[in-house]
């Protein structure tokens, strides 16, 4: 036979099975949804039945960025993880009240390299395959936002850390019970920081019209920021005016062309919501120009009080305001442990996203007790009713509404010289009051 | 302001592009992303030399002379695994925390110049720049070393009658290349905050002013980084923000469909 | 006889992965099918340009995402049935490569690679900036799968696609197309010299590359349910196709097949070392870079011709009378 008669046969048998191949997949498609085979083998067992064996380990899981452009929050949040359930673990675990005894929890980290399509992967393996009982919280929304969509899809509790609202409700409703959120929203912290101006504005400390140049990280997270700033905005007609208002890619290097065009729009307060890298550039090259100090307002959002931002421009960063949620100024007990904590197993200076995931962690850690169980809709029932006391957080405690979403006061802090920082917002835990820049 | 960097980029480019057409990628961040100096940028280029030069001869002779005969782009993808390798490495040994000394030099202060604050360090770093493209000038130039490279780019196979031994001199052109990246990452210290992922941005404009210089002319590349820096700057003020980074790759696109041979072809 | 035995390996092969979703204990080996196929097509389409071309397109993510975009845009948006969206997304994949590569594939080599690695960043930095064109912007959106539908669907969907490759990579390879590009591959300008036309060739050659990579672009939102500029556009996913390639043997029919399950199995088993993991994969790429650049299947070859020797020696030494 020729070998063009040996390859024409080849080539009927396989289009013969691609057809054979098609109708199978157009059959399985007609056929009423195949339920998905519950899932087998599992390394530890996890009960089926009502008397069950308890199972060795109570799997929680989570996906973060420990390499890739995202690497520096990652490392933090797996660290503070792991802090947190090491030490549940040296007491012997989790008590779950359905097996009558202690459980150490087994911690399932996964690095998704900052791939977007990556941590979708990892997070449905983790339901699917690991069959981990609880999420915790990816580093940022951009990560969140698609493992969430998975954890919905595969009805895993999940305890997010994000500050933009799209990632928890959708077209005016909850997207899913099972998506919670442990930090209250950047849009929020906008509308406190503005009232903070606002109140400033009326005591003749700043300038009326304020005029605003607003800069934004292209995310959904700058997008509720910049949404914040226009409500209050509208709220107090005549006290602000933006003048520019503009969104920037993760990763910019140079700003000359925005501070320019603030410039030339006679802006006099720089409200930013942008990452550290970005904002180290863009605050060098304001200082640079002679920003620095003519304008009596200056916010990177809820950034500014890095140590590496701090160290690096040193009074050229003082009277910066900023947004967070964990000051190791608030006369907590909890804090002073944790830093101290902290500082035995991390290099890292101490950031909020330390604080943040070991809450993170914590907080789902107690839910799972207060369940009672490893059952997956039981612990999201838990968390939705938790209340968690002596949370490092202002007002030191924690739960969640309707929405999933918590609530308590964003602190405004100010770094003055000495490197300090001081508190001057909400009024009940401020110790100072706002000082204009350049005063 | 720019223009400065723009002409280390287009420098660093041009001795790579010399070995008989290589394009590398990878290679030329990875040096640039290992910097991390407490001492003066300035002295730690100088240091450098060496170091890098070593590092860069050894990578090529190790590595990229094998892939000398198969196609241009293996060797683009090797460089893009070192790349790899090496940004992890980094990754792992500083961690992600972006460091920037660029405040606490002693020269970091404006000065101002008819009206227009103009931060010193760039001033600084502008006379590096210059100082470094100017050596490098006369290195290709003026030098039988520099004869002897130029040769091997343009017909490897005539330079070899001539007595050129061509292996070691594009062993020693890789790491003259890697010694000018390095000295960017260096001097770059003097401005910006240093983290794992830093390269990217630079080797890619650098890429671009190449192209637009056509190989081996290195008037042709200051010239095209001046191009290039005033394009953004402007663009900078017509184009959305976040943009701006497009406008260099389409530059780039428009410029490789229309002049392959670059504007500058001697 | 080896013909033969080639036929019957694939047909059992084929067997066992229509039948092993129905297996128990399945669960893993169907989620890891699942994205092997997803690689092993991506890597065949790409191979058709790359490899069996020689046009090394370090951007063929653009077509993956323009796959994934329009999908996402008539399945979700405009709600038209999965099957069309999918189509529909193929061709505005096979379109795109036509306008790209009109413009480009005049140029050679390692322009054409960093040509369309440029091309694949701005497409990413354009979809971040453009939620009008492409819908979420730069969070990205995600796609709610239409009701009752398993993984299970998106695995014979895959299987399907991937056979679709497969077959399309061997049909080009074994037809005239497949003679002009191999011609093309190795002097270009004496395949022009002896009548091909070069730029047509490789225009088909891009268009069934970029029909498949678009296709399975958008097939795979059925299983990630999501789609964001970073998650589709960019060189790393553009990367991924070429290495996998590459691993398993460029210019091949079996090369991308093997460099796909390889590939994924190699992503799965460093998932366990999330700090050493791109380290570890980088020297991989690099080592098989530096002395294999033929993946697995010149291994394979290589040990082949070894055995042969070995063989040859062997019988000519009986036959000296040893």
């Amino acid at each position: 036979m020729s070998s063009y008669a040996i390859s024409k046969t080849i080539a009927i048998i396989i289009v013969v099975i691609v057809i054979i191949a098609l109708a199978v997949a157009a059959v399985t498609v007609m056929m009423p949804p195949t339920p998905s085979p519950p899932s087998p083998s599992l390394t530890a067992t996890t009960p089926t039945s009502t008397a069950p064996p308890a199972p060795e380990t109570i799997k929680v899981g989570a996906v973060v960025c420990l390499t890739g452009t995202n690497a520096r929050y990652g490392q933090y949040y797996a660290t503070a993880y792991k802090l947190a359930a090491d030490e549940i673990n040296k007491e012997g675990g989790i008590y779950i009240k359905e097996y009558g005894k202690k459980i150490p929890i087994e911690l399932v980290i996964l690095d998704d390299e900052s791939d977007r399509e990556k941590t979708v992967k990892l997070v449905e393996y983790l339901c699917t395959e690991v069959k981990v009982v609880a999420l915790l919280s990816g580093c940022g929304t951009p990560f969140i936002y698609p493992q969430s969509s998975v954890a919905i899809r595969e009805k895993v509790p999940y305890l997010t850390a994000v500050i933009s609202t799209e990632t928890l409700v959708e077209g005016g409703k909850r997207k899913s019970p099972y998506l919670f959120s442990m930090l209250v929203m950047i849009d929020v912290l906008a509308r406190n920081m503005m009232d903070l101006l606002k109140d400033n504005i009326d005591k003749g400390v700043l300038p009326k019209p304020l005029k605003i140049a607003n800069i934004w990280e292209n995310t959904p997270h700058g997008l509720d920021w910049r949404r914040g700033i226009y409500e209050k905005v509208l709220e107090y007609p005549g006290y602000f005016e933006v003048v520019v208002d503009e969104p920037v890619e993760v990763g910019a290097t140079e700003f000359k062309p925005l501070l320019l065009k603030m410039e030339a729009a006679g802006a006099n307060a720089l409200m930013v919501d942008i990452r550290l890298t970005e904002m180290m550039s863009m605050h060098r090259q304001l200082v640079e120009m002679g920003i620095y100090g003519k304008y009596p307002v200056i916010t990177y959002g809820a950034r500014g009080g890095e140590k590496t931002f701090r160290d690096e421009f040193k009074d050229k960063s003082n009277y910066v305001i900023w947004g967070t949620f964990f000051s190791d100024r608030l006369p907590y007990p909890q804090i002073k442990s944790f830093i101290e904590k902290w500082k035995k197993i991390s290099d890292l200076p101490v950031e909020w996203y330390a604080a943040v995931g070991y809450e993170n962690a914590r907080i789902m850690f107690k839910a799972i007790e207060a369940a009672g169980s490893l059952n997956r809709d039981k612990i999201r029932d838990a968390l939705q009713n938790i209340v968690v006391k002596d949370v490092m957080f202002p007002g030191q405690k924690i739960s969640f509404d309707e929405f999933g979403m918590a609530h308590y006061p964003y602190l405004i802090v100010q770094n003055v010289p000495d490197g300090q920082t001081r508190i001057i917002y909400p009024p009940e835990l401020a110790e100072a009051s706002f000082i204009p820049i350049g005063k | 302001m720019a223009y400065g960097m723009a002409l280390i980029c287009g420098i660093m480019r041009i001795i790579n592009v010399l070995h008989a057409g290589f394009i590398m990628f990878g290679g030329y961040f990875a040096y640039a992303l290992f910097i991390y100096y407490g001492i003066d940028p300035l002295i730690s280029s100088i240091i450098l030399i060496p170091v890098a030069f070593i590092l860069g001869f050894s990578i090529h002779r190790a590595l990229l002379a094998r892939l000398a005969k198969t196609s241009i782009q293996m060797t683009l993808l090797l460089l893009f695994a070192l790349w790899i390798i090496a940004q992890n490495l980094s990754l792992l040994l500083f961690t992600a925390d972006p460091r920037m000394i660029a405040s606490r030099l002693p020269y970091a202060f404006e000065i101002n110049l008819g009206g227009v604050n103009v931060s010193f360090q760039r001033i600084v770093l502008l006379c590096a720049f210059t100082l470094v493209s100017f050596l490098t000038y006369m290195l290709l130039n003026r030098t039988m070393l520099g004869k002897a490279i130029r040769g091997t780019s343009q017909d490897e196979e005539a330079a070899s009658y001539c007595g050129v031994n061509t292996e070691l001199i594009k062993d020693v052109a890789f790491g003259i290349g890697t010694v000018l990246a390095s000295i960017f990452g260096a001097l770059a210290t003097i401005l910006y905050p240093i983290d794992p992922f830093f390269g990217t941005v630079f080797q890619f404009k650098a890429f671009v002013i190449t192209v637009l210089a056509g190989m081996e002319n290195v008037i042709g590349v200051f010239i095209a980084s001046m191009m290039i820096s005033a394009i953004e700057s402007i663009a900078g003020f017509y184009v959305k923000f976040g943009l701006l980074d497009i406008v260099t790759y389409v530059v780039f696109l428009v410029v490789l469909i229309i002049w392959p041979q670059g504007l500058f072809r001697r | 006889m080896k013909i033969n035995y080639k036929i019957l390996f694939t047909i059992t092969l084929l067997v066992v992965m229509v039948v092993i979703p129905g297996m128990p204990r399945a669960d893993v080996i169907v989620r890891y099918l699942l994205w092997a196929f997803l690689i092993i097509t991506l890597s065949s389409g790409w191979n058709i340009i790359g490899g069996y071309a020689g046009q090394f397109s370090l951007g063929h993510s653009v077509f993956y995402g323009v796959g994934a975009y329009v999908f996402v845009m008539f399945f979700h948006s405009f709600k038209i049935h999965w099957a069309l969206s999918i189509l529909i997304a193929g061709i505005f994949s096979t379109i795109t490569s036509v306008a790209i590569g009109i413009p480009t594939l005049r140029l050679r080599g390692g322009y054409f690679a960093v040509g369309t690695l440029a091309l694949s960043e701005v497409m990413r930095v354009w979809a971040n900036n453009a939620p009008e064109v492409f819908k979420g912007g730069v969070t990205g959106i995600a796609v709610t799968l239409p009701e009752g539908w398993s993984i299970i669907h998106s695995y014979y969907l895959m299987l399907n696609l991937t056979v679709i490759a497969i077959a399309t990579s061997y049909f080009v390879k074994n037809s005239t197309l497949g003679l002009k590009l191999r011609a093309i591959k190795d002097d270009e300008d004496a395949a022009e010299g002896l009548g091909v036309n070069v730029l047509t060739c490789k225009i088909v050659a891009l268009m069934l590359s970029s029909l498949i990579v678009g296709l399975a672009g958008a097939t795979q939102i059925t299983f990630t349910a999501y789609v964001s500029p970073d998650s589709v556009f960019g060189t790393k996913r553009s990367l991924e196709m070429v290495l996998a390639c590459l691993l398993g043997g460029l210019g091949t029919i079996y090369g991308p097949i093997i460099g796909g399950a390889l590939f994924e199995l190699l992503a799965r088993i460093l998932w366990g070392f999330p700090h050493f993991h791109l380290l570890i994969y980088g020297s991989i790429i690099a080592v098989l870079i530096v002395f294999e650049p033929r993946g697995v299947i010149g291994i394979a070859d290589k040990l082949k011709h070894i055995l042969r020797l070995k063989q040859f020696l062997k019988v000519n030494s009986i036959a000296r009378g040893r």
